[in-house]
C-alpha cells in the first residue's frame, strides 16, 4: 500500500515534468520561426499571436464562465486606442504606453461590466453588444480626439521594435506571459469558481458566493487580456481605426474560440491560428471567404462543439483507451 | 425651426420607425416564440431586397412589376426560411445560447456571400412604383406618397398580426406555446409545426420589409447587419418577444433616430444605443415584455 | 487531462514547424518578371463603379505600355485589391501588395480616409503612393511627403472654384452644406466656409447636414433640409449616395425649391442612371473633372473610345487619372533610367507630362498634379442623352484656386 502511494507520487511527478517538456518542444518551432519564413508570413504569425492573447482572454469569460460576451471588440479597442493616444498625443514612452492600454480597457471593463454583470443570458450579450457599438460610434465620431473614421496613423514604435522580426519575438514574449496568467487564473480558486459558476449558477449561488462580484472580476481580467491584444496590434499595425470596436471584428474573436474549443485551454491558441490561417488560404484561391467561413461555423455549432482541440482530444483518448486497454 | 418642419421631421421619423418595423416584427416574433435571437433575420430581410431587385428588373416590362415583387419575393424568402428551419434550426431549440447565435451568424456569412455570388457587389436602386411615385402636401410642404404609404403597411400589418394573435385558433396556440410548450404539447398540439410556422411567418414578414423598403433604400451587400442591430434596439426597447413592443419600440427608434439628426447631426447615430443600452440596464425585459 | 491537452498542443506546433519549413516560399522576385503595379480602390458597395472603372483604366494603359515594349524592357502587370472604403481594409491589401506580392507601385484610392492610412504606410515603407481620386487637400499638404503623388485635382481648387462660381452666378447668402460624414466631406465643409464668405459677403451658414457612409434611407436629413429652407444647397455627395439622395429628394422638390450645387454631379457617372424627362438635378452648377462627352485633346477622345469598347460603360475622371498616372511612371522609369524608387520620384518632381487633360506640371513641392476643372450648369443638350455640365468654364490656370507652395510648406511646417 504504501509502495503503490509512492509510485503514485513519483508518477505524478514525472508526467508533470513530462509535461514541461513537451511544453518546451512545443516552444521551440516557435522561437525558430522567424529562420523560417518570409517577412509577410512572419507578420501573419504576429497577428496570430495578437489574436491567441484576446481568444484566450475572451475564453476566461465564454469557455470558463460560460458568459457570452457579444461585444469583446470595443474593449480591444480601448486598449488599442489608449496605447496609440498615448503615444501619439504625449509622446509618453512606449512601454508605458504599451502597459496603460490594458489597464484602460480594465477600468472600461469594470465601468461597462458593473452594468452588465447585472443581467443574464441573453440580456447580458445584448447590453455587450450595445457598449461595445457605443465605444464604436464615440471612436468614430469625435474627430477631434480619437481622429474619427480616419483613425490615426503612423504611431511612432522604438527603433528597436521597428524590424519585423524583434516585434515578433517581443509579441511571443508577451503572449507566452499572458498564456502563463491565464493558466494562473484557472487555477486558482478564483477560476475554480468560475467554472462551478458555468455548470450550476444556481447552486454556485446557494453556497454562498456572491455571484455578482465574482462576474465582475472576472469581466475585468478579460478585458485587460482584450486591452493587451489591443495595444499589441497598434504597436505592430502603427495606426488604430474605429473599425476595431465594430461588433463584426469582435466576432472574429468568438469564432476563434469556438473554433478551438471553448473548455480547453490551448482551444483558443489553435483557434485563432486556424481562423487566421484559413482565411489567407481560402482568400488566395477564391473571394467567397465568408461563405467557407459560415459553412464551418454551421458544422461547427452542430457536430464539433468542443471545437479542433476537443475533438482531436477526444480522438486521442479513444485511441489511449484502446492502446490501454490491448497493452 | 417653425411647427411644420417638426412635424415633417416627426412624419419622417415615423416613416423610418415603421420601414424597420416591417422587419423587426419577426425577430420579435421569433424570439417570443422559440426564445431563440436569430441572428439570420437580418439576411432574409436582405434576401428579399435582392430578389425585389432581381424581380423588378427581370418584369420591368409588365405592369405593375413592383407589385407583383411585393407578392412573389417574400414568398421567396419564406420558402427559404421554411428549408432553413427544418435542416438548421430546428436542431439549435436544445443548444445553448451561445451555439444559437453563432450558428445564425454562420446563416449570415452564407447568405450574404450567395448574395453576393448572385448579384454582384454593386450598389442597385429600385425607383418608386407607381402610382405612389409623386407626393403629398401637408401643411404646405411636399411630403413623399410612398413613405406615408409604409407608415400606413406598417400599422396595418400590426394590426393584422395583433388580431392573429388575438382572435384566430392559430394565434392562441402561438402564444399558448410561449407559455408552456410541454402542456400545450401534451394537449395534442403539434409544437414542432407551430415553431415552424412562426419562423416562416418571420422569414415571410422580413421578406416583404425588404421589398416594401427597397424604393425608400438601396439594395447592396452590409445590409443586413445594419438593419440587425437596429432589429436589436427595437426588440430591445419593446420587449424581446413582444408584438406590441415592436411596434412602439420602433416608433420611438424612429422618432430619436430623425429629431438626433435634427438637433445633434454628428451625434445621432449614438443615441439609439444610449436608449438600448438604458433599457438594457434599467428595465432588462423592454417596455412592454415580461420578466423572465 | 492537462497533459494530455499540451501534448495534443505540441503535435500541432510541430506539424506546423513541418509545414513552414516545405511549404512556405520565402524568396525574392526573379529579375525579368513583370513589374506589379498594385491597385486598391473601393470595388462593392455605393461606390464600387468608381474601382471598376480603375480597373479598367489600369488594364488599358498596361496594354498600350506593354505593345510599345513595356518599362525598361519589362512587361507591365498589375493586382487589383478592394479595399471596401475602409482604411484599415486598405492597408491590410497595401501591406500584402507591398510585403508578399512584391509590387513596385501602390496606386489608388477614392477615399480620403483609405488615402491618408496609405500613405503614411508609403512613407514608412518608403513605396511610391500614386493617387488618383482622393481629394482631400490633407494629402498633399500637411501629410504630403516624398513618396506621395496626387493625379487627380483636390478639394481646395473643386470646392474654391465652386464657390466662386456660385457667388457669381446666384449670390445666395443662406446655405446650408450636405456632406458625407468623413474626411472629404468635412474637408469640403472647411474649405466651401474659408472661401465663400469671401466673395458673398454675409454669408450665413444656415445648417449643416451630414450623411454618414452607407445610409441608405435619407428621408429624415432632407425632411431636415426641407425645414432649414436655405436659399443654396451646397452638396459634396458623389457616387452612389448622390443617386439615392438625389432620388429620394425629388419627391420632396428639393430640386425645384433650392438652388443647388453638386460638387461632383457634373462627372456623369453619378447621375449616369437619369435620362431626359426622368427626374434629376437639372438647373444645379456641377464640377466636371473629365467631360468626356467633348473632345479636349486628341488623347482624350482616344481614351474615351477605347474605355467604351472595353467596358460599354462611360469613362469616369478617376479611370482617366489612373491612366495618366501609370503611363507617367513608365515616362518616369525610362527618364530615369532605372526602376530606383528614388530615381523615379526625382525624374516625376518637376516634370511635364502631355496628357489626355493636356500638358500638365507635377509640381515638386507638393506632388500635385493639378488637372483642369470644368463648371457649369446641369442640363440637356441634342445631341446627348444623359443629363450633363452645360454652358461651362474652365479655369485656365489651374493652380489659380489652389494653395501656393509657400502656403502648403506652410501648413506641412505645422505638423
Amino acid at each position: 500500500m504504501v509502495i503503490r502511494t509512492q509510485r503514485k507520487e513519483f508518477m505524478k511527478r514525472i508526467r508533470w515534468s513530462s509535461s514541461k517538456i513537451w511544453l518546451l518542444i512545443a516552444l521551440a518551432p516557435l522561437i525558430a520561426l522567424p529562420f523560417l519564413i518570409g517577412e509577410g508570413f512572419l507578420s501573419l504569425a504576429i497577428e496570430m499571436l495578437i489574436m491567441i492573447i484576446a481568444a484566450c482572454g475572451l475564453n476566461l469569460m465564454m469557455g470558463y464562465s460560460g458568459m457570452v460576451n457579444f461585444g469583446p471588440a470595443g474593449l480591444y479597442a480601448v486598449g488599442a486606442y489608449t496605447t496609440a493616444l498615448l503615444l501619439v498625443k504625449t509622446g509618453a514612452p512606449f512601454g508605458f504606453a504599451l502597459i496603460a492600454g490594458p489597464v484602460a480597457a480594465a477600468i472600461v471593463g469594470a465601468i461597462v461590466g458593473w452594468f452588465c454583470v447585472r443581467l443574464t443570458h441573453i440580456y447580458f450579450a445584448l447590453l455587450t453588444l450595445a457598449f461595445s457599438q457605443l465605444i464604436f460610434t464615440i471612436a468614430y465620431e469625435w474627430y477631434s480626439f480619437t481622429g474619427g473614421d480616419n483613425g490615426i496613423v503612423g504611431i511612432p514604435v522604438p527603433d528597436f521594435l521597428a524590424p519585423i522580426d524583434h516585434y515578433y519575438y517581443f509579441t511571443l514574449a508577451i503572449t507566452i506571459v499572458c498564456l502563463g496568467l491565464i493558466w494562473i487564473i484557472i487555477h486558482s480558486p478564483f477560476g475554480k469558481t468560475m467554472q462551478a459558476y458555468r455548470e450550476n449558477p444556481e447552486r454556485t449561488e446557494f453556497i454562498g458566493i456572491d455571484t455578482k462580484r465574482y462576474r465582475l472580476k472576472i469581466f475585468v481580467l478579460h478585458s485587460f487580456f482584450l486591452g493587451v491584444a489591443g495595444s499589441m496590434y497598434c504597436g505592430f499595425n502603427h495606426n488604430v481605426f474605429a473599425n476595431y470596436a465594430h461588433w463584426l471584428k469582435g466576432t472574429d474573436f468568438i469564432i476563434a474560440c469556438l473554433l478551438g474549443g471553448m473548455y480547453n485551454f490551448f482551444g483558443p491558441v489553435v483557434g485563432a491560428a486556424v481562423y487566421i490561417f484559413l482565411e489567407k488560404l481560402v482568400m488566395s484561391y477564391t473571394e467567397y471567404w465568408l461563405f467557407v467561413l459560415g459553412f464551418i461555423i454551421i458544422l461547427l455549432s452542430l457536430f464539433l462543439s468542443g471545437g479542433i482541440v476537443g475533438f482531436i482530444a477526444e480522438k486521442f483518448s479513444t485511441i489511449r483507451v484502446k492502446y490501454d486497454t490491448q497493452g | 425651426m417653425s411647427i411644420e418642419a417638426l412635424i415633417m421631421q416627426v412624419l419622417s421619423g415615423l416613416s423610418t420607425g415603421m420601414m424597420i418595423f416591417l422587419i423587426a416584427v419577426g425577430l420579435c416574433l421569433i424570439f417570443g416564440t422559440v426564445r431563440v435571437l436569430n441572428m439570420a433575420h437580418g439576411s432574409m430581410y436582405m434576401l428579399g431586397a435582392f430578389l425585389c431587385f432581381w424581380l423588378t428588373s427581370i418584369l420591368s416590362n409588365i405592369a405593375g412589376s413592383f407589385w407583383w415583387t411585393v407578392i412573389l419575393a417574400p414568398l421567396g424568402v419564406a420558402l427559404f426560411g421554411l428549408v432553413l428551419e427544418v435542416v438548421l434550426f430546428r436542431r439549435l431549440y436544445p443548444r445553448e445560447m451561445i451555439y444559437q447565435l453563432i450558428l445564425t451568424f454562420g446563416v449570415i456569412l452564407l447568405v450574404s456571400d450567395t448574395c453576393k455570388l448572385l448579384w454582384g457587389v454593386e450598389f442597385h436602386l429600385v425607383p418608386y412604383p407607381r402610382p405612389l411615385n409623386k407626393a403629398v402636401t401637408i401643411l404646405g410642404a411636399l411630403f413623399p406618397t410612398y413613405n406615408i404609404f409604409l407608415i400606413i403597411i406598417g400599422a396595418l400589418i400590426f394590426v393584422g398580426l395583433w388580431a392573429l394573435m388575438r382572435y384566430t385558433r392559430l394565434g392562441r396556440i402561438i402564444r399558448a406555446v410561449t407559455y408552456n410548450r410541454e402542456m400545450v404539447s401534451a394537449l395534442g398540439v403539434n409544437v414542432p409545426l407551430t415553431y415552424t410556422f412562426v419562423f416562416v411567418l418571420a422569414c415571410w414578414l422580413a421578406g416583404l420589409g425588404g421589398v416594401l423598403t427597397a424604393p425608400v433604400s438601396a439594395i447592396t451587400l452590409g445590409i443586413d447587419a445594419t438593419i440587425l442591430i437596429e432589429c436589436f434596439i427595437i426588440a430591445v426597447i419593446g420587449g424581446l418577444g413582444s408584438l406590441t413592443g415592436a411596434f412602439i419600440g420602433a416608433i420611438i427608434f424612429g422618432l430619436v433616430n430623425s429629431f438626433g439628426i435634427l438637433i445633434a447631426p454628428r451625434l445621432a447615430i449614438c443615441f439609439n444605443f444610449i436608449l438600448m443600452a438604458v433599457v438594457l440596464i434599467i428595465r432588462p425585459w423592454g417596455l412592454m415584455g415580461k420578466p423572465e | 487531462m492537462k497533459g494530455k491537452n499540451i501534448r495534443v498542443f505540441t503535435y500541432l506546433m510541430v506539424c506546423m514547424l513541418v509545414w513552414c519549413v516545405v511549404f512556405v516560399p520565402k524568396g525574392a522576385v526573379a529579375e525579368k518578371e513583370p513589374i506589379k503595379i498594385g491597385v486598391i480602390y473601393v470595388m462593392s458597395g455605393a461606390h464600387a463603379m468608381y474601382g471598376l472603372n480603375a480597373v479598367a483604366a489600369t488594364e488599358i494603359a498596361i496594354d498600350e505600355i506593354n505593345k510599345a515594349g513595356g518599362v525598361l524592357g519589362r512587361k507591365l502587370s498589375y493586382i487589383a485589391r478592394d479595399d471596401k472604403m475602409n482604411p484599415e481594409v486598405g492597408l491590410r491589401e497595401a501591406k500584402d501588395l507591398v510585403l508578399n506580392q512584391k509590387v513596385s507601385l501602390l496606386s489608388g484610392v477614392l477615399s480620403s480616409g483609405v488615402a491618408l492610412a496609405m500613405s503614411a504606410y508609403a512613407k514608412e515603407s518608403k513605396v511610391i503612393f500614386f493617387n488618383s481620386m482622393a481629394h482631400t487637400p490633407k494629402l498633399t499638404n500637411e501629410e504630403g511627403h516624398r513618396y506621395f503623388f496626387r493625379w487627380c485635382t483636390n478639394s481646395t481648387t473643386q470646392h474654391h472654384s465652386g464657390a466662386k462660381a456660385c457667388a457669381k452666378y446666384w449670390g445666395d447668402k443662406k446655405v446650408v452644406t450636405v456632406a458625407p460624414d468623413y474626411e472629404y466631406g468635412k474637408s469640403f465643409h472647411e474649405i466651401w466656409w474659408k472661401h465663400y464668405p469671401r466673395y458673398v459677403p454675409g454669408a450665413v451658414n444656415a445648417g449643416e447636414i451630414w450623411i454618414p457612409l452607407g445610409t441608405k434611407d435619407m428621408t429624415p436629413y432632407i425632411t431636415k433640409l426641407m425645414g432649414l429652407n436655405p436659399q443654396l444647397v451646397a452638396c459634396a455627395l458623389f457616387g452612389g449616395d448622390q443617386i439615392a439622395f438625389a432620388k429620394q429628394a425629388e419627391p420632396f422638390g428639393t430640386y425645384k425649391k433650392f438652388h443647388f450645387y453638386g460638387a461632383s454631379d457634373g462627372d456623369t457617372y453619378t447621375l449616369h442612371p437619369i435620362k431626359r424627362g426622368e427626374p434629376g438635378t437639372e438647373g444645379a452648377i456641377a464640377c466636371s473633372r473629365f467631360p468626356y462627352w467633348m473632345e479636349i485633346t486628341p488623347k482624350s477622345a482616344a481614351f474615351t473610345k477605347k474605355f467604351q469598347e472595353k467596358t460599354g460603360r462611360v469613362p469616369v475622371f478617376d479611370a482617366l487619372c489612373h491612366y495618366i498616372s501609370i503611363h507617367a511612371f513608365k515616362d518616369a522609369a525610362e527618364k530615369a533610367g532605372s526602376l530606383d524608387t528614388e530615381k523615379i520620384i526625382d525624374a516625376l518632381e518637376g516634370g511635364i507630362f502631355d496628357t489626355a487633360l493636356g500638358k500638365i506640371e507635377m509640381r515638386a513641392c507638393d506632388h500635385q498634379f493639378q488637372t483642369p476643372l470644368w463648371i457649369g450648369i446641369m442640363g440637356y443638350t441634342p445631341d446627348f442623352p444623359y443629363i450633363h455640365t452645360t454652358q461651362f468654364e474652365k479655369f485656365e490656370n489651374p493652380y489659380a484656386n489652389y494653395d501656393t507652395c509657400k502656403e502648403a510648406m506652410e501648413l506641412r511646417k505645422k505638423q
